[in-house]
């Protein structure tokens, strides 16, 4: 059995549904609620038991047509991609202690510089008047409230 | 009934709403020409923006970014040869050697002609399939609703393609787990959040929809360098002449008549889609054209535009009967509409036809009002509107991402859902990786909760048996179809392959 991309999906789904099947028993009951046709718990352990059948059928039966060669994804670009997820996990953070209009100034240059947009008057003529006409058309336009950044407001007193 | 269509056309007639249809259009057009953005995550991208709308306006404006970005998918497949969406891959096998020979203004005018075309037939037979469906579907018991979901979710799987059924069927049952997470509706007990208070109210489901479709779909096609070479592109600024002959229209005009018929079918089948209904109608046309004609497919005819262009905008207004009569969405992006309607507090199904008649009607007469839209707005400004594709990507990019993550930010303020949204589609990008279907996923993860619901009432009505399953006659030939539907394409190739051999062996002995 050699390892295909179906195979190994098979895998991680039957762990997962074991996983799943595992925490389903610990989902809690009211009292007399064993007897009762259906509680909470019937619709998990059903597909727990769906899960893990299709995997394994996955795991047994999966295409070898599909076989995992040595060099996959070498034509892929992991490192950008792997960038941009972590500038997102940045945005979060930074929307959170920096606020809306300097998180997303950040992420926009960021972003841009990343896919390679490297001069410096398109980076900033882009993204500056874009996030303020973002936030104003959401807090003047739409009445959205935007909390400033826990640093801005510590600053603020 | 006539009350209802009046009140519906009373509200698709409204200012605002009109404005929506031009606003979804546009919208919709521009986000579909964007090479790996499809209808799914346009109508996506616009939920935030219709919480704030009414539901009828909402739906209305999602509807016009639906058929918008089908269209402006097909643009981007007949001048870049980059399909936005699976639905207009087969727009470019004729489309895009139409504009390398010249015709680029011809291929874009005859595919607004089929769309349009598609779209109009559909909406007819919306106009009559929907309120007889909704109205036959009233007698339903919620052991009928049970197994319609069971169909739908099994049919999506049917469709998804060769060798793809049980993967699609573990994804489906992939998204029914998600769905499973949260606070239990019935006892109110929580499942599944590992104490995690951010997990009480579930999973949203436009997270989930943002993080697999949209945020997924533009990191992959960065990934695979998607867009950088542009040495296929076609000049956008001379597209050549969009006029098309008497005699030209005479000869694609049956075409389209038969795949408008034939993409709304296929369309009003749960699962089945605009991507499955342009397939068929593109190789229907080449089996019945003429033996001489049949080796030009591919190489640029209009008939060969003409089919899939008409066929999937027909299946895309016929994928709305099942989601307006039954509550089950026949596509991905009516699944996402599904999800916005139930946030809106209105449950779609056979009584949204008598609850809330205004928006029932009011979605049928605006898609209409959309395809004309689509014609006289869209085809005069395809010009200025394919400029847009030469946006750089580096700005491009991070814009969708920023409108993907605030989209989602600006609903719950809580920054804990980018993070989730990024775990989520790092889950989605490696599965995309592995060859698993997303859109069972998402189907799973809406009928999971309805799915729930109604299998607990058909038990407690049953004393906790199944027998519902087989002695309730509807329910019966529901789940029968789904069997069906599930056995039905591997039974036929295994058939297909012993006829193959058999024939073979007869072949062999005569030699």
């Amino acid at each position: 059995m050699s390892l295909s991309k179906t195979r190994i999906g098979g895998l991680l789904f039957l762990l997962l549904s074991v996983a799943y099947g595992y925490s389903a028993t610990s989902i809690a009951l009211f009292p007399g609620e064993e007897t009762e046709p259906f509680s909470a718990r019937t619709l998990p352990y059903f597909l727990a038991a769906l899960g893990s059948g299709l995997s394994l059928f996955l795991l047994l039966f999966g295409s070898d047509g599909d076989r995992v060669e040595d060099n996959v994804g070498a034509d892929l670009d992991w490192r950008l991609a792997a960038g941009l997820l972590v500038l997102m996990v940045a945005y979060g953070l930074a929307l959170e202690w920096l606020g809306f209009l300097v998180a997303t100034t950040l992420f926009l240059i960021i972003g841009f510089r990343m896919l390679g947009e490297r001069r410096p008057g398109v980076l900033l003529a882009v993204s500056v008047p874009f996030t303020v006409g973002f936030w104003l058309l959401l807090t003047k336009a739409l009445d959205i409230y935007l909390a400033p950044g826990q640093i801005l407001n510590s600053f603020g007193g | 009934m006539f009350e209802g269509m009046l009140a519906g056309l009373n509200t698709a007639t409204q200012p605002f709403n009109i404005l929506m249809v031009f606003v979804g259009c546009f919208a919709g057009t521009f986000i579909g020409m964007l090479p790996g953005l499809g209808p799914v995550s346009a109508v996506a991208l616009m939920i935030p923006i219709t919480y704030g709308l009414d539901p009828a306006s909402g739906i209305i404006l999602m509807a016009g970014v639906y058929y918008g970005a089908v269209f402006g998918g097909s643009t981007s497949s007949i001048l870049i040869n980059a399909p936005g969406c699976s639905s207009t891959v087969v727009t470019a096998f004729d489309g895009y050697p139409m504009a390398r020979n010249g015709q680029a203004g011809k291929a874009l005018a005859m595919a607004a002609y089929a769309s349009f075309s598609g779209g109009t037939i559909g909406a007819f037979a919306l106009l009559v399939a929907a309120p007889f469906l909704a109205k036959v579907s009233l007698s339903f018991q919620s052991t009928d609703y049970f197994a319609l979901m069971v169909l739908g979710l099994t049919a999506v799987a049917a469709f998804s393609g060769r060798g793809q059924i049980v993967k699609a069927l573990m994804m489906t049952v992939c998204g029914l787990m998600v769905a499973t997470v949260g606070t239990d509706r019935t006892s109110g007990v929580e499942r599944f959040t590992f104490g995690w208070v951010d997990l009480i109210d579930g999973i949203s489901f436009l997270l989930l929809a943002m993080a697999t479709f949209a945020l997924a779909e533009v990191i992959m096609s960065v990934m695979r360098r998607e867009g950088q070479d542009s040495g296929t592109r076609v000049d956008t600024k001379q597209l050549g002449s969009m006029k098309l002959t008497r005699d030209e229209l005479k000869d694609v005009a049956p075409t389209i008549a038969r795949s408008s018929v034939l993409g709304f079918l296929v369309g009003v089948l749960p699962g089945a889609g605009a991507t499955i209904a342009a397939f068929l109608a593109y190789g229907t046309e080449r089996n019945l054209a003429p033996k001489a004609q049949r080796p030009l497919f591919g190489t640029g005819i209009l008939r060969g535009l003409a089919a899939p262009e008409s066929a999937n905008n027909a299946a895309s207004t016929g994928s709305f009967v099942p989601l307006l009569t039954l509550g089950i969405p026949g596509s991905g992006t009516t699944a996402i509409m599904l999800g916005a309607l139930i946030a809106y507090g209105i449950q779609p199904g056979p009584r949204l036809f008598v609850d809330n008649p205004e928006v029932f009607w009011s979605v049928i007469i605006s898609m209409y009002l959309g395809n004309i839209v689509l014609l006289i707005l869209n085809l005069p400004l395809i010009p200025y509107i394919s400029r847009l594709l030469a946006i750089p990507r580096p700005i491009l990019i991070p814009m969708i991402l920023l409108f993907s993550l605030t989209g989602v930010y600006l609903v719950s303020f809580n920054t804990f859902d980018i993070h989730m949204m990024v775990i989520i589609c790092m889950i989605a990008l490696f599965l995309r990786l592995l060859d698993f279907p997303m859109a069972p996923m998402l189907l799973g993860f809406i009928l999971g909760g309805m799915l729930e619901d109604n299998l607990r009432r058909a038990l407690v009505i049953n004393d906790g048996s199944l027998s519902f399953m087989w002695e309730r006659p509807l329910t019966a030939t529901i789940l029968g179809l789904a069997v069906l539907t599930l056995a039905g394409p591997p039974l036929l190739g295994l058939i297909r392959t012993r006829l193959q051999l058999r024939r073979g062996q007869f072949a062999a002995d005569g030699e």
